[in-house]
């Protein structure tokens, strides 16, 4: 039996942060699915409007003259409470990095606190918005895109509680330190987004 | 169209267009006939085709014809631009993953370093049972909307079990599952064969 050359790779690591890992590539490539799924939302929301000579249609014959305005109140609240969230994720995102599991926890489970609050003030959002989904075509898109967010915000605090407990009750180990950093730019993204949709559905109708 | 009608009437204009569709149709088929009676003939009378019958230069063929199911033993390594044909016979083999989880091996793109073994599920009910739920809210949403938001909670709880029920998990040895303060990074140098 002649040598063979061997290449070892039972040294290798299973787990590694950001682009060596499938999971930063598969959240990644999915994120630009859903921002292009937005973007189809957003051209809705001014195809829609095109069609309209009030934006937002006039509620009623007697008040007429009153624009139905979407009030700016919990939706600022929720813009200032999702940009303070990043603070604790960018703790969680540097802490799980450098391995500090005390770190990563305590960001966390703010960042969760954050996105519950987010979730409550999304509920008084939709009653901000003079119409119901079924009303006429402005409160279906809105509600729609206030929707579709409150969904990816759903999905991203219901992601960081199942990385919590994980992290609390077993073990600060690579996967699901790649897993918190993965989440943390899920994250942003959804922050990101939010900025874009706030400022189109809250700000877009004053101007005009 | 008039109904019972097997074809088109004359003043529609279409016949021609209908034949030549018709003709194209019988040639699909008589392609299809000469596959199916190709592969009969082949299973039965034919001569056995061994490893790599055209002498082919790609990976696929790197292997035993039929291919066991793990493909191969140890993982093959490129050597140019033709791996097979530019083979030498001591051609350095991938060594290292386990034989006790399903490991695969992640590269860097452009120059296939190994950089990761990476951890592939094992066999496990939650994705079954992921899509039973997902099948069950679509199908129920025809009735109600509810049944979207009771499917999602469904699938919502399934995700979570399975993101709980790893079944690797217990494989795991503590090197891989201990607290560890500094991240492991990839071989700083390029691993190179060594000969064992």
């Amino acid at each position: 039996m002649s040598t063979q050359a061997v290449i070892d790779i039972s040294k290798l690591p299973h787990h590694q942060f950001d682009t060596y890992d499938p999971v930063w590539w598969g959240n990644n490539l999915l994120l630009t699915i859903e921002t292009s799924m937005f973007a189809i939302l957003i051209a809705t929301y001014f195809y829609l409007r095109q069609n309209f000579a009030e934006w937002p249609p006039p509620v009623g014959q007697l008040t007429a003259t009153l624009k139905p305005l979407p009030q700016l109140g919990y939706g600022t609240a929720n813009t200032i409470l999702l940009l303070v969230s990043c603070i604790p994720m960018v703790l969680t995102d540097i802490s799980a990095r450098r391995g500090n599991r005390g770190v990563s926890q305590i960001g966390l489970v703010v960042g969760i606190m954050c996105g519950l609050g987010a979730l409550i003030l999304r509920g008084f959002e939709f009653s901000a918005v003079y119409f119901r989904w079924d009303s006429n075509a402005y409160g279906s898109v809105v509600w729609f895109m206030l929707g579709m967010h409150m969904m990816h915000l759903a999905i991203l605090t219901v992601e960081a509680i199942l990385l919590a407990i994980w992290i609390f009750t077993r073990e600060y180990d690579m996967k699901h330190r790649v897993d918190i950093v993965t989440v943390a730019i899920y994250w942003y993204w959804v922050t990101a987004i939010w900025l874009v949709l706030y400022a189109i559905i809250y700000f877009t109708p004053r101007l005009g | 169209m008039p109904r019972r009608v097997y074809t088109y009437l004359p003043e529609t204009g279409w016949g021609t267009l209908n034949l030549i569709a018709s003709l194209g149709a019988f040639i699909l088929a008589g392609g299809v006939l000469v596959f199916i009676v190709n592969a009969i003939w082949a299973r039965y009378a034919g001569a056995v085709a061994g490893d790599n019958p055209w002498a082919a230069d790609s990976l696929e063929w790197a292997t035993t014809s039929p291919p066991p199911n793990y493909n191969f033993h140890n993982l093959p390594v490129v050597q140019g631009r033709y791996p097979i044909w530019q083979a030498t016979a001591d051609a350095p083999v991938v060594r290292g993953l386990s034989t006790t989880k399903r490991e695969t091996l992640v590269t860097s793109v452009m120059d296939a370093q190994p950089e990761l073994r990476f951890d592939i599920p094992g066999p496990t009910i939650w994705p079954f049972l992921l899509s039973l739920a997902t099948a069950v809210m679509f199908i129920a949403g025809i009735f109600t909307p509810w049944a979207i938001l009771i499917g999602a909670i469904l699938a919502g709880i399934v995700l979570a079990c399975w993101f709980f029920g790893d079944p690797n998990h217990d494989n795991k040895t503590a090197r891989e599952t201990g607290d560890q303060s500094e991240p492991v990074r990839p071989a700083p140098t390029k691993l190179q064969p060594k000969e064992v």
